[in-house]
């Protein structure tokens, strides 16, 4: 995210993003307190206390499937000083925090350490816990969730450490669409001293936190907004959470151009909206324009979820999109 | 990566250099280690593609690809060897890579360089086979017919390889 | 030199470990590997070992060509192997140099040039928007990976940042 770019070509618009804040505005502290007591939740408790406890390499399958059929890739994790290696060490997680080497220096790509965490889980979802598969030799407790009876989520953890060892996420159908597991790994061991984390110079580019006090809250299907940032490029990050999937709607101003987008993807309709979207290994991308502005939406929620939050986003009244283009074009202070 | 290729016919060269020339890239930069022979390695590899497609049959591409990537990659060295050139760049600072500005080095960064100057330390003897399993995910018969040894001599070459790294990983920190 | 160490060394040389790490051994011998693996420390040690090297070249990071390089071959069309410079030998990267380094100064002229076209051409138009789709995955999994899985999500951040159907 170099500079993270002039993402709006030729000239500035000199827009002002976002936002009036709600300064110490709690983004759903009840949810929060329920939070903590959902197996999801102390099941990723116990993955990050994992990471930060622990030293291990290993290797990460990853397996997606879009339109050209399934695709795969393996990646390494070094979990080293409590810190968690990524990409060869392009990337590295520590203590909440994240960061993306570009060129000669780090870039923050998540900057605020506080546990932002998702709303409890929508009563759409059925959650059970059991034993699971060994995955690399290693035992595993194994976390399901399901909805309508069928599973969306299956998450297997070792049972000495808590790390998560694979993950299998499956579409509406029963059809698997997304597989993350390790394929390799070294006995973990306590961790060896502490990471002091990049060193990260002033200048360099970073995302700060704002909290929207008008925009959408929930969204259909039970997201919530737990959080929401803004770039130095002046993109909003609007980040919803139904407990389960997560959902970000990046907004920027200005017109899309089309023309730019990288080619793979395909041009879909939610009701009267025209999008663009694509498959990755992180999820599904979707981007859309609307009165000027230009909306980018990442997530790993079904295409039944995802639907809903391009077309709430989408509706002209008071709390949804018109929200959206007053936060983008309004005046904005810092929390 | 995983490539359908279409049961029923070859693909073009315009297809290959699209969709598998960063394939060909990523195996030539771990071979060569650099950005500059990694380019003139895909550009030579993507001509013979181009002559070769009269002949190819429909199979593992990327199989295909990795054989000629390596052919021309071991066709330069052994000229290398052949006519060996000491020449002294006119400015060294022009062509040493710039290092590292103390203030933005930390225990995090570069893991991926450190991997890549322990493969560059590798014989040649070991790193191909190395790059070839672990980069391109090659089948040891591959990787024998690739190079044409037998099938035991790449399971040595490559277990040996991955210990000669691990020392140097080992002695850089990387792994314990 | 112990004899403990002598053996160490035996099993840490023995090239069954990267077999069995790759799925190339024979049924017998992965038997008997894993046999060893279960009932011997040294042996789970060696296999760790050599298995976090591998695991480590396999999740290298894809490199990316240069911005530009792939295009400008394609938009050669491989003709170099038809046109006036298909004498230069095949296999010949010094040739393959040359015409690198002969084609620097013209082409970075001819960038230059059509990028001040462009300029003049295009400038009094409408202003448009270029979503930044990498950077806005990486942010959001970076976001994921602190209030979720670490591991799960930043992991897809390793991989080739392709954008299928």
């Amino acid at each position: 995210m170099t500079g993270l770019r002039a993402r709006v070509r030729l000239a500035p618009l000199g827009v002002a993003v976002a936002v009036v804040i709600a300064s110490g505005v709690p983004v759903h502290a009840a949810d929060r307190e329920r939070a903590g007591r959902n197996p999801a939740d102390r099941q990723f408790d116990r993955a990050r206390q994992a990471v930060r406890d622990y030293d291990f390499t290993g290797s990460v399958r990853i397996w997606w499937r879009d339109a050209r059929g399934g695709q795969a890739t393996t990646v390494a994790v070094v979990a080293r000083r409590g810190a968690l290696h990524v990409a060869g060490g392009q990337v590295l997680h520590d203590g909440g925090r994240a960061w993306m080497r570009t060129d000669r220096r780090w870039t923050t790509l998540w900057g605020d350490p506080r546990d932002v965490r998702a709303p409890s889980l929508s009563p759409k979802y059925q959650v059970s816990t059991g034993p699971g598969p060994e995955v690399v030799h290693r035992p595993t407790r194994l976390l399901t969730v399901r909805r309508g009876g069928a599973a969306v989520e299956v998450v297997a953890s070792d049972r000495e450490t808590g790390l998560v060892l694979r993950r299998d996420r499956f579409d509406p159908s029963g059809a698997p669409n997304l597989r993350m597991e390790f394929v390799a790994l070294t006995a973990p061991q306590p961790r060896q001293g502490r990471s002091d984390g990049p060193v990260v110079t002033p200048d360099a580019p970073g995302t700060r936190r704002v909290v929207p006090d008008d925009a959408r809250r929930s969204l259909t299907g039970g997201f919530a907004l737990v959080d929401a940032r803004e770039m130095p490029d002046r993109t909003t990050q609007l980040r919803y959470s139904d407990g389960v999937f997560e959902a970000s709607v990046f907004a920027q101003a200005g017109p899309i151009d089309w023309e730019a987008l990288p080619a793979g993807g395909r041009a879909v309709r939610y009701g009267p909206v025209h999008a663009r979207r694509y498959r990755v290994a992180s999820g599904t991308v979707i981007v859309w324009e609307s009165d000027d502005r230009t909306f980018t939406c990442v997530t790993d929620a079904t295409a039944v979820d995802e639907a809903g939050i391009v077309a709430d986003l989408s509706r002209e009244r008071g709390d949804g999109w018109s929200s959206v283009m007053r936060f983008v074009g309004g005046p904005f202070r810092w929390s | 990566m995983v490539v359908d290729m279409p049961s029923d016919g070859v693909p073009t060269w315009e297809e290959i250099a699209r969709d598998r020339g960063g394939f060909l890239y990523n195996v030539a930069y771990r071979l060569t280690g650099n950005a500059d022979d990694a380019r003139d390695l895909v550009q030579e590899s993507l001509l013979r593609v181009r002559r070769g497609l009269a002949t190819y049959e429909p199979g593992s591409l990327d199989g295909w690809l990795t054989r000629i990537v390596t052919n021309v990659f071991l066709d330069d060295m052994r000229r290398k060897k052949r006519r060996p050139t000491h020449a002294l760049p006119e400015n060294a600072d022009l062509v040493l890579p710039p290092s590292e500005a103390a203030d933005t080095v930390s225990d995090a960064a570069g893991l991926s360089s450190e991997i890549q100057a322990a493969i560059n330390a590798l014989p040649e003897e070991f790193r191909v086979p190395v790059v070839l399993c672990d980069v391109a995910d090659r089948s040891y018969d591959e990787i024998a017919a690739t190079l044409g040894i037998p099938i035991g001599t790449v399971r040595s070459r490559l277990h040996r390889g991955r210990r000669l790294l691990r020392g140097e990983l080992s002695a850089r920190g990387v792994v314990a | 030199m112990t004899a403990d160490n002598d053996a160490d060394n035996a099993i840490d040389a023995d090239d069954r470990i990267s077999a069995w790490l790759d799925g190339e051994l024979h049924p017998v011998d992965r038997d008997a590997v894993d046999a060893l693996r279960r009932e011997r420390t040294e042996w789970a040690a060696a296999i760790d070992a050599v298995g976090a090297v591998r695991a480590q070249l396999r999740g290298l990071a894809m490199v990316e060509p240069p911005s530009g390089f792939l295009d400008s071959l394609l938009a050669g069309g491989g003709d170099e192997a038809e046109g006036t410079e298909r004498t230069a030998a095949i296999g010949d990267l010094g040739a393959v140099r040359a015409r690198r380094n002969r084609r620097a100064t013209p082409m970075f002229v001819g960038a230059a040039a059509a990028a001040a076209i462009l300029v003049a051409v295009v400038v009094p138009g409408v202003a448009r928007t270029e979503p930044a789709l990498a950077t806005d995955i990486r942010v959001h999994q970076a976001g994921v990976a602190s209030s979720g899985d670490p591991v799960s999500g930043l992991a897809p951040l390793g991989t080739p940042m392709t954008f299928g159907r």
